[in-house]
Parts: C-alpha cells; sequence; structure tokens
C-alpha cells in the first residue's frame, strides 16, 4: 500500500507494509535518519517526532497510522541552513553531549513551544519527561529550552 | 512482526463491516501504544482495524445527567480538559500520570481499557466513577458496567468488540481521587493505583463510596469490604489509617506468597494517606458534580 503524508513540509507517496512503524519509514525509506531507535518500545523518546502538532514516538506509530499526517522531524526544524533556535540553545547551554537523545528532546521542547511559547519549568520538564538522557543530567537542556522560551515573542516559533 | 491486513475506517458503520468481513480475525486498535510493544502476534493473518481516525470516537461532552466521551480520546486530551476535571477528577488526575507526552498524545482511554492490563490507570477511575462502556459488536450495542467489562475482557469474552465510548453519571455534592506508585514519577507502569469517588452529607460526612485499585491482581477491582469502612466518615487522617489497616488486609490476600508483597502491603498504606487527604481537600473547595480541579 502507498502512505501518502506531508514530511517536513513535501508531500510524500511512500510504499509501506501493514506491520511497518513510522520511525522505520522516516529512517530507511525518507533517509532521514535523525530519530534514532532507542528502546522500541516508548520509553527514552530518541525516536520523537511531531505529528500534525504533537510530539509521538515514531516508534510507537503504525506507519499507516500516519496516513494525510504533517510529520516534522529534526531535519525539518532548521530553516534555509540555519539552525533553529531550539538547536542553537542547546549548542550555546552544552545540552548536548553524546547526541543521541538530542534530536528527540528537541522535537519534544519544539512541540511544547508550538503549542505553549512561555513554558514554566515544570512544563518543560514534563514536556521532557519521555525523553531519557544518560549524559547531560537534563539540567541544561531544561536551560536551553527556558532561554528559548524567554526570547520568544508569542507565537514566533 | 508478522503478516496481517490493515483498513482504516473513517466511521464507527465502516469499522463494523470491516470487522464483520474478517468475522473472527479481526481486531481494532486505537493509538497502538499498548499493541505496538506486544500485542502484534496476536493478528498475524488476520485484519488490524485502525480507530484512530474516527472522529465519532473523539468527543467530550455533557449529556443530561452524564458525562460522555467517545473511546478513542486520548490522555492527553482527558488530561488538559476543563469538563473531565470538573466532572471526574479522578480520571483527569490519571491521564496526566500514563506514560509520558508522546504516549499520551497517541494512548486513548478506550484502548487502556480493551488492552486489559491489571495496571492500567484509565480502569479504576472508571470503575469508582461508576462509569459504563458501550460496547458494539455486530448489531447488538448495549452499555455495559466497569466491572463486568473488564472481567470479562480478562476472560476473553469480548473478541471483535469494539468500545465506542464511555458515560459517567454525573452526581451532586461529589467528589473523586486517583493515586498511584510507580518506580518513578513519570513513564512508569503503576505497581500499585486507587481511585476513590465519594458523596459527600451536609455535615461533611461520605456516602455512596466507590472504591477501585488496580495493579494488585489480573484486572482492578472494587474493594467493597473497605467502600463499607469508609461509608458516613468525613476524609480526616483517623479515615486513611483504618482504610490502610483494610487495604493491607486485602493485598496480603491477593499476593500471599509473592516477593512484591512486603514492598506492596507498606505502599499501599501511603496510597490510602494520599486518597483520603487529596480527597479531603477536594472536599473542602467546595466539590461539587463529580469533584473539581486541584
Amino acid at each position: 500500500m502507498l502512505l501518502e503524508f506531508v514530511v517536513n513540509g513535501e508531500a510524500k507517496a511512500v510504499p509501506i507494509e501493514p506491520d511497518e512503524k513510522l520511525l522505520t519509514v522516516l529512517r530507511n525509506k525518507l533517509g532521514l535518519t535523525g530519530a534514532k531507535e532507542g528502546c522500541g518500545e516508548g520509553e527514552c523518546g530518541a525516536c520523537t517526532v511531531i505529528m500534525d502538532g504533537q510530539a509521538v514516538n515514531s516508534c510507537l506509530v503504525l506507519a499507516y497510522q500516519a496516513r494525510g499526517k504533517e510529520i516534522i522531524t529534526i531535519e525539518g526544524v532548521s530553516q534555509d541552513g540555519q539552525l533553529d533556535e531550539l538547536q542553537r540553545s542547546f549548542v550555546h547551554n552544552g545540552a548536548v553531549q553524546c547526541g543521541y537523545c538530542t534530536p528527540g528532546m528537541i522535537m519534544s521542547a519544539k512541540a511544547l513551544l508550538l503549542r505553549n511559547p512561555k513554558p514554566t519549568d515544570a512544563e518543560i520538564r514534563t514536556a521532557i519527561s519521555g525523553n531519557l538522557c544518560r549524559c547531560t543530567g537534563y539540567v541544561n537542556i531544561i536551560r536551553a529550552v527556558r532561554e528559548v522560551a524567554e526570547n520568544l515573542g508569542e507565537g514566533s516559533i | 512482526m508478522n503478516c496481517f491486513k490493515i483498513a482504516g475506517p473513517r466511521t464507527i458503520a465502516e469499522a463494523l463491516a470491516f470487522a464483520a468481513e474478517a468475522g473472527d480475525n479481526a481486531i481494532y486498535i486505537s493509538g497502538g501504544t499498548d499493541w505496538l510493544v506486544n500485542g502484534a502476534k496476536k493478528v498475524a493473518g488476520g485484519l488490524l482495524i485502525d480507530l484512530t481516525q474516527v472522529e465519532e470516537l473523539t468527543y467530550i461532552e455533557e449529556r443530561a445527567d452524564h458525562l460522555v466521551m467517545g473511546a478513542g480520546v486520548t490522555f492527553s486530551r482527558i488530561a488538559t480538559n476543563p469538563l473531565v476535571w470538573e466532572k471526574a477528577r479522578c480520571l483527569a488526575q490519571a491521564a496526566a500520570q500514563i506514560g509520558s507526552t508522546q504516549i499520551r498524545n497517541r494512548a486513548t482511554i478506550g484502548g487502556n481499557v480493551a488492552n486489559a492490563a491489571p495496571a492500567a490507570d484509565g480502569v479504576p477511575p472508571l470503575m469508582a466513577l461508576d462509569a459504563e462502556v458501550l460496547a458494539i459488536k455486530g448489531e447488538i450495542r448495549r452499555w455495559v458496567p466497569m466491572g463486568e467489562a473488564v472481567s470479562d475482557l480478562c476472560g476473553g469474552l469480548m473478541p471483535g468488540t469494539l468500545f465506542a465510548a464511555f458515560r459517567v453519571p454525573l452526581l451532586l455534592n461529589s467528589v473523586s481521587a486517583f493515586v498511584k506508585l510507580g518506580s518513578r514519577s513519570t513513564v512508569s507502569v503503576a505497581k500499585l493505583n486507587l481511585a476513590a469517588r465519594i458523596q459527600t452529607t451536609e455535615d461533611g460526612r461520605s456516602r455512596n463510596v466507590r472504591l477501585a485499585m488496580g495493579a494488585a491482581a489480573a484486572n482492578a477491582f472494587r474493594v467493597t469490604a473497605v467502600e463499607k469502612l469508609w461509608e458516613g466518615r468525613s476524609c480526616e487522617e483517623a479515615l486513611a489509617e483504618e482504610l490502610a489497616g483494610g487495604l493491607v488486609t486485602q493485598v496480603d490476600r491477593l499476593l500471599a506468597g509473592r516477593a512484591s508483597l512486603p514492598y506492596k502491603r507498606e505502599a499501599i498504606r501511603g496510597l490510602a494517606y494520599d486518597l483520603v487527604l487529596d480527597i479531603g481537600r477536594a472536599v473542602e473547595d467546595g466539590g461539587r458534580g463529580n469533584g473539581r480541579k486541584a
């Protein structure tokens, strides 16, 4: 069957199998390898992408369930070759160490800021509670997200 | 994974037509967050019917004397819906604590019940609220009390049944609460969970008490012996201590010989306190309908 959906602003039609996961289609058929398969069961968040404005674990979404949906992956957040504000803030705040969790972490933070441009620290923590990081201890990640939120005019992300 | 076919109905009628055609080889999924982890083998060679794009399953409404919601409502929506916080507080509290943001964005109340996990956080609140589920199979549509639905699901008695909606009766002067204990604060399967609903009399005493416990047996259940201890009492520490004793007796009976018993018999005491004191605070807040936002 053919999966028709929009990925990072481009309409796509991709042949899929009924049992394929969204994550494997993004990685293996579209070459978007930013989203990672860490645990494969929704515990680690390394596969997080945005589907119709909401953060989802792409390892827990059947590709078929993405029919007609708009997906944003980490590859879609930079514009015109320039890093997104969140990406710059992660770099600037030392929120990236090994980097494995980073694409998922940024997509969770992005989904939060799309919906809530001025989150509290508690809201930031809740938004990334499904993303495991084993390097940074989260402090710099939260600082990076907070810094972007503080610099944002409402709705400008 | 296994080989199966997949269908994506847009209406309940279409979903039922797919199920009728596939007979015993059909299985419904909603968000699929549980199913994708461990359910795929159950549909080998059959038809998977994906309900995620059936809009008829995604409403939350107050209708006459019930709060009614489609079975396809996600936990994110339940956790952020003011009507649910006002009318079914314990369900909103449970929804806010299920999985992670990503999982709550996909997982649905119908899927949580249908998956019939012993620790499902959505089930004790629905039981405590005297909720019913609209179960549809072929031409038969009926509202099934949660207790009956859960025991039938665990006994494998509801194959090919579509859960379309849940309804919660709205009672005057009533409040409810949900508490759980897991191994970490979020993204955690409950080791124990409890939900309760009471109605209060003018002098602040409890009546019409419902108390449901999950993760201590094959499925969640109402703890009627402990409900009786609660009747006529106000929600204070003395009551919490008594309920804790009653719940420990239940845990001792259910988990005799299990390695988890020493931990869970202590844990349930803490949950009893959390539950009673949270309901007490909600009563002081002047809870009406089925509770108010914390």
